[in-house]
């Protein structure tokens, strides 16, 4: 799908109360890197394809920098770099999904996106136990689809720690 | 029904204007005789109050103020002069009413019997000389006196048009006797039918005297008669009493601050009112509202201008001008929205000789306030987020910075310690100074507790100013005794946050023995910043202007390297340090070609100290909507927040304190801790500030 695309079956979605049968949820997928994730749809507030940011001083990689989002500022988080691939080579054809998370807006950067899932809880298996904790926090689950597995992304764990404050004080007058 | 509740609101925010005034002229009552302006602002707080108390109907609050009012009335009539105590005694008297205001605004019952012991004492005082002085005021004094009568007036709207004013044939009748008024709106009807043309008050009144006949009562009516409704009847027996302490209409509707009954009052009234009241009341959050979209038609005109400006050329001498014009009114139109959130810090100021006042009592210091520069006007948000810091930092001097009164005699100082709070609008900014005389800061004491508290090792080499930012670090606390009075388990370093958090900042300046000054430096408002664009490496950056000093073009013999990787330079005998903005903000210059000769913005920090920025270009002035970073991200060092341009894109504001005190000032580009071999590149990975 391209941003374009991705808008109208979203807006289409959400007018249409595609409202699934009791226990099911929408989510958003999409692609990033050659990995599937998806976000449920209530927490996506806007589509839009690729522009240039303007990047941050001496901040991770995965942070792409901010964007001018109808005067309000938001940071653009890069998807796969923030789950450690690399750098996405971005172009006009990228994808910044919006989403809301603890009061706060974030742009996440994607391939495209794929499709909208209507998806009941129980078929969302729980994320087995690894070696990497840390990373597999980021996960609240796996949806095999078809043959793809799509890992569905638990947005506090995986923004949290880029849009807290955790520095005070680090402007003291003497070092 | 709404109206009502509007009036209210209204009364209740006048009600804080009024004790608001009260506090600030209250301390300045001494014994023995007093201005007559104060003693008739504090007659006018407590008159008005009461008249619109008796309005809504806060019979508690009417009734204290009437007894109140009563005291002061006698005070500014000269016939009872403050004693000793007394003064106190009206500030008491004004916490008490403050309370009882407060209660009735929430609709709540104020605590049981506040009020009474002083209203014993203000009775027993207007007690003594009460026979002739409360000539109609005091109903409560059951006045046996002679027989009287009671009247009913409702004016027509005739009488309105002929000109007649019943304020006046009121105070005629007054002048035969005791009278005891009240005013009945239940003529009233809703605000959207009301005519504004039409009468609909009456009073009924009731007059005692021991020669009032039926005829001088007549006679007061005789202009009137057939224009109004009129009954007048004699009282047979002088006991009975009506209305006993609603307020005095026409008395009320002197007072442009009355309550309700007068918004709603007939036609003369109204056109009075309205000639009076030269400011509205608005909601603080549509003003927000108001200021929001300006900002953004600022960005949208910009954007649009942006894009034209690439179509039109010089064949279109019209269209430019056209828009010059449009950029023109946009910027007055913002200028004129912000100035509407502008207020007088007196609002803010009028508060601390209270403060003082009771604090010098608890400390039994002999302290004068001296204020300055009341009428400096700053965003209202602003003055709202500094009562606190101000109010610690007076406490601060007066428990700390101020000695005792037997310490300033052996120092040979005055006994009368001073506190001074001025404020000065300065290059953009707002300064404000609360300075004391007393003993100063001890360097070698702050020192000592520094090291103590391990804020900072043994054998820190720290310059003076150093030693004085100390007492703003989280963990200082200064006086070895945590007084009531300022050891609240609040420190400087909860000053200095609040402050930052507005985009100020707080310095001090001491002097052993001499006193101490802290200065807060604060934008004029949180919206808008005049700034200058930069670019560096392709990227451009925002430098708030009032930071510039100048712009120089470094001559290479002028700019030394230091072993430790930093570089400074010598400018008009003056060593600065300078700091590259590329390799602060991590820039990749790979790719971007080095300009031949790079340009020093020489900025200077709130500290007065300067630095000199290594920039590739300066690309003009632009006024900017500030942008907050944390609201969607979190703060960076360096950089002050964003600010959305012309084209639409975000630009980065740098924060020159926070520039000086970052540890990457190296010109080779490299970052102290991770010394890359592969110079003018930095790796922008890694680091999470």
């Amino acid at each position: 799908m391209t941003a374009e695309e991705a808008v109208l079956a979203t807006a289409e979605a959400i007018a249409n109360g595609r409202e699934a049968a009791p226990g099911q949820k929408q989510y958003v997928s999409f692609a990033a890197g050659s990995e599937q994730y998806a976000v449920d749809i209530m927490s996506v507030r806007e589509i839009k394809g690729w522009t240039e940011v303007t990047s941050l001083p001496n901040q991770p990689e995965h942070v792409r920098g901010v964007l001018n989002l109808r005067g309000a500022v938001l940071p653009i988080i890069d998807l796969q770099c923030r789950l450690g691939g690399g750098l996405t080579e971005t172009t006009q054809r990228h994808v910044i999904v919006i989403v809301a998370v603890m009061d706060r807006q974030v742009g996440l950067l994607v391939d495209a996106v794929s499709d909208i899932l209507d998806v009941s809880d129980d078929k969302i298996q729980p994320v087995p136990e690894t070696n990497s904790k840390e990373d597999a926090r980021v996960f609240s689950g796996f949806l095999t689809d078809e043959d793809q597995m799509v890992a569905m992304l638990d947005l506090e764990r995986l923004l949290g720690s880029e849009i807290l404050d955790q520095s005070q004080s680090e402007d003291t007058p003497v070092q | 029904m709404n109206e009502l509740e509007q009036f209210k609101q209204t009364f209740f925010e006048e009600c804080e204007e009024l004790l608001q005034r009260f506090e600030e002229v209250a301390v300045t009552l001494v014994a023995g005789p007093n201005d007559a302006e104060v003693l008739d602002d504090i007659f006018r707080t407590v008159h008005s109050i009461k008249a619109g108390a008796g309005a809504f109907k806060f019979q508690r609050l009417a009734t204290y103020c009437h007894e109140f009012e009563n005291f002061m009335d006698l005070v500014r009539g000269g016939k009872l002069q403050l004693v000793e105590g007394d003064p106190d005694l009206v500030i008491q008297a004004g916490d008490i009413l403050q309370d009882l205001v407060a209660a009735a605004r929430a609709g709540m019952e104020a605590q049981a019997g506040i009020e009474d012991e002083i209203l014993e004492i203000l009775r027993n005082k207007t007690g003594a000389p009460q026979s002739n002085a409360n000539a109609g005021a005091d109903v409560n004094a059951a006045a046996p006196i002679g027989a009287g009568f009671t009247i009913k007036f409702r004016p027509h709207r005739a009488m309105y048009e002929t000109a007649n004013e019943p304020q006046l044939l009121l105070h005629a009748l007054k002048s035969l006797g005791v009278m005891s008024i009240s005013t009945s709106s239940e003529a009233l009807p809703d605000l959207v039918k009301l005519d504004p043309l039409e009468g609909y008050l009456s009073w009924d009144i009731e007059i005692r005297g021991d020669d009032i006949s039926r005829e001088s009562v007549e006679e007061v009516f005789e202009f009137v008669d057939g224009d109004c409704d009129l009954e007048i009847n004699e009282i047979e027996c002088a006991s009975e009493r009506v209305a006993a302490d609603l307020p005095e209409a026409p008395d009320a509707a002197d007072e442009p601050m009355a309550g309700a009954a007068t918004a709603a009052s007939t036609d003369s009234k109204a056109i009075a009112a309205a000639a009076q009241s030269t400011s509205i009341r608005v909601e603080l959050e549509r003003i927000d509202r108001l200021v929001d979209m300006v900002g953004e038609l600022v960005i949208a005109q910009a954007m649009a201008l942006d894009s034209l400006s690439e179509l039109v050329d010089i064949r279109h001498v019209k269209q430019l001008q056209a828009l010059e014009d449009l950029t023109m009114r946009t910027r007055q139109l913002q200028e004129g929205v912000m100035a509407v959130r502008m207020q007088p810090l007196k609002a803010l100021f009028s508060r601390f000789p209270r403060v003082v006042r009771d604090l010098s009592k608890k400390l039994d210091k002999n302290v004068r306030l001296e204020l300055e520069g009341e009428a400096t006007e700053v965003d209202k948000t602003i003055i709202e987020e500094l009562s606190d810091p101000l109010t610690h930092m007076i406490r601060n001097c007066m428990d700390h910075g101020l000695e005792t009164r037997e310490e300033r005699a052996e120092t040979g100082k005055d006994e009368q310690g001073i506190v001074k709070i001025s404020a000065e609008h300065r290059n953009g900014r707002i300064l404000i100074r609360v300075a004391d005389d007393g003993r100063g800061l001890s360097l070698k004491r702050v020192r000592q507790k520094a090291i103590d508290n391990g804020l900072i090792d043994e054998d820190a080499e720290l310059s003076k100013e150093e030693i004085e930012a100390l007492i703003f670090m989280p963990g200082f606390s200064t006086a070895a005794a945590i007084s009531d009075v300022s050891g609240r388990g609040v420190g400087m370093d909860v000053v200095r946050r609040n402050i930052q958090k507005l985009g100020g900042r707080v310095t001090v300046e001491s002097e052993e023995g001499k006193g101490s000054t802290f200065t807060l430096a604060l934008p004029l408002t949180l919206a808008v910043l005049d700034g200058m664009l930069i670019s560096v490496a392709g990227e451009r950056f925002v430098v708030p202007l009032s930071t510039i000093v100048e712009t120089v073009l470094p001559d290479p013999s002028s700019v030394r390297q230091l072993p430790d990787g930093g570089t400074v330079m010598s400018i008009r005998g003056e060593t600065i340090r300078l700091i590259d903005v590329c390799a602060a903000m991590s820039i990749d210059r790979s790719g971007q070609p080095e300009p031949l000769r790079k340009l020093a913005v020489i900025v200077e920090t709130e500290f007065g100290r300067r630095i000199g920025l290594i920039v590739d270009e300066l690309l003009g002035q632009q006024q900017v909507v500030i942008k907050s970073l944390e609201a969607n991200y979190r703060s960076i060092s360096g950089v002050a927040g964003t600010a959305i341009l012309g084209d639409g894109r975000v630009r980065l504001i740098l924060d020159i304190d926070g520039l000086a005190a970052m540890d990457v000032p190296r010109t080779d580009g490299g970052q102290p801790s991770n010394t890359p071999t592969d110079t003018n590149r930095v790796a922008s990975g890694g680091q999470s500030a």
